[in-house]
């Protein structure tokens, strides 16, 4: 069975870490850069830094976090929110990022995201996706809708659909989050998690809802997600990388157990 | 230890950012070279890279960075390539076109083929995560030197799509499995290694195969 990533997701407002509820309400946490580092030490397997403003002020911000970040911290860091254009992108990997996640310029502007592939590889674009549940037209199942600016505004459009193009366009991993769960700590939306990973054939990501070692052991085995993006419960120090590690195993969800010398 | 110094090759191609980075935190000194006319006999060179092989192969022969890199390595330079950078030290890709390598280590570079796994489940690409390495042959020189510097608890961390085939078994140092294929992780040939994973992403074990590379004579 394949190793199930754990990734910080660190949640930016100019230069500060901040956490909200469903995308929104941010409580200021401190200095992204030395959560990060202890992550590191502390074993994670890869950082996700999001622009939570996503303004232009809040990009210079967020480039000097990852700057600094990438003078201590050797893992893979993903990096996304705002980013509009190729351009964007380049300059985020030059200040030292390995991955470019992109959300809502993707959904206004498709083509974004062949043009990164193309011109990064496709291993470099992680598209990222807000979602909502909604009801279904005909009234049985569940369906879900996209999201955009930071979960703020409804496209109207299916989740899976837009997945489905995402991919086609040439995204190398999933990163789908759940505004219904982002924050909660009650657990991520496997019905989500599971009707996606059926679907599609590059890397998922799950993001939204992580509260309890449990709900990681449940998303993987039921949701069948290849990474787990894990933030509040981090950041609160509520969980531990080593506690969740050890639940994992015991539960039959393999995970790294990193180097002892760090 | 040579004072000519580490030259970390800039093709346009991937992350150098990171690479130097962690080229510093080992506590070395390090120049670009991007092109050619810049190469000027370093000590150790470290061809990086991420990309695609036709893409990655064209830059450098605009660049004019063939001959200076091959000359490099059939004299007994230090060299270490790291992912693109490791698959370009072989013959021939197969990534959009059929695309002539380095040539510097037998072998071709083919796509993970995506078929479906004992599990019956497609397997996902690119291949995306922290692996253990299996140390391979028992070949003394450098494929041991290069093997005291991993240990099979450490993991590396890969990203990638396409992977090197028909790699002589002499020329091997280490492998993974990801979903049923076996991936070459280190292959080696002379004083050049070649690493499909991330050493500068893959912590601490990465960093000490690093500063292994950096500080051999």
């Amino acid at each position: 069975m394949a190793q199930t990533r754990l990734i910080a997701r660190l949640d930016v407002k100019g230069p500060r870490l901040v956490k909200g509820i469903h995308l929104e309400g941010f409580r200021f946490l401190g200095n992204p850069q030395e959560y990060a580092e202890r992550y590191y030490r502390e074993g994670i397997d890869e950082l996700l830094y999001l622009d939570a403003v996503a303004s232009l002020y809040g990009r210079e911000s967020l480039i000097e976090v990852v700057r600094n970040t990438v003078r201590h911290v050797f893992v893979p860091i993903t990096v996304g929110g705002g980013v509009r254009s190729v351009d964007d992108a380049a300059e985020l990997l030059r200040a030292g990022a390995d991955k470019i996640a992109v959300n809502t310029a993707a959904v206004r502007n498709p083509q974004l995201i062949s043009d990164i592939a193309r011109r990064f590889g496709s291993q470099c674009m992680v598209l990222s996706v807000d979602v909502r549940r909604r009801p279904t037209t005909s009234g049985e199942g569940v369906a879900w809708e996209v999201y955009v600016e930071n979960g703020r505004d409804r496209t109207g459009m299916d989740a899976i659909t837009w997945i489905r193009e995402g991919i086609k366009l040439g995204a190398g991993e999933l990163l789908l989050t759940s505004i219904d769960r982002e924050g909660t700590t009650k657990g991520f939306d496997i019905d989500l998690m599971k009707a996606v990973s059926q679907e599609i054939s590059i890397p998922l990501i799950a993001s939204g809802g992580m509260g309890t070692s449990e709900h990681l052991i449940r998303v993987v085995k039921e949701g069948g997600v290849d990474a787990v993006a894990i933030a509040g419960v981090l950041h609160r120090n509520q969980l531990s990388l080593s506690e969740i590690r050890r639940d994992a195993v015991l539960n039959g969800v393999a995970v790294r157990m990193p180097d002892q010398t760090m | 230890m040579s004072d000519k110094g580490i030259s970390i090759i800039d093709y346009g191609r991937g992350n150098l950012a990171s690479v130097a980075q962690a080229v510093s935190f080992c506590g070395f000194a390090h120049r670009f070279v991007s092109c050619g006319a810049e190469f000027d006999d370093p000590s150790h060179v470290i061809l990086p890279g991420v990309g695609a092989f036709p893409d990655g192969m064209k830059s450098l022969h605009d660049r004019d960075l063939v001959k200076p890199l091959t000359s490099f390595m059939e004299q007994g330079g230090r060299l270490l390539g790291v992912c693109l950078g490791m698959q370009l030290l072989f013959e021939r890709g197969y990534e959009f076109e059929e695309t002539e390598g380095l040539g510097f280590i037998r072998g071709s570079v083919r796509r993970i083929p995506t078929d479906t796994t004992a599990g019956g489940r497609m397997r996902k690409l690119p291949h995306i995560g922290w692996s253990p390495l299996a140390k391979v042959g028992l070949e003394d020189g450098l494929q041991m030197q290069v093997q005291s510097a991993i240990t099979e608890q450490s993991q590396f961390y890969f990203v990638h799509s396409f992977f090197a085939e028909d790699v002589p078994t002499e020329n091997l140092v280490a492998v993974t499995s990801s979903d049923g294929v076996t991936i070459p992780a280190i292959v080696a040939r002379n004083n050049v290694v070649g690493v499909q994973f991330h050493p500068e992403k893959s912590g601490a074990a990465g960093l000490d195969l690093l500063r292994w590379f950096l500080q051999s004579q």
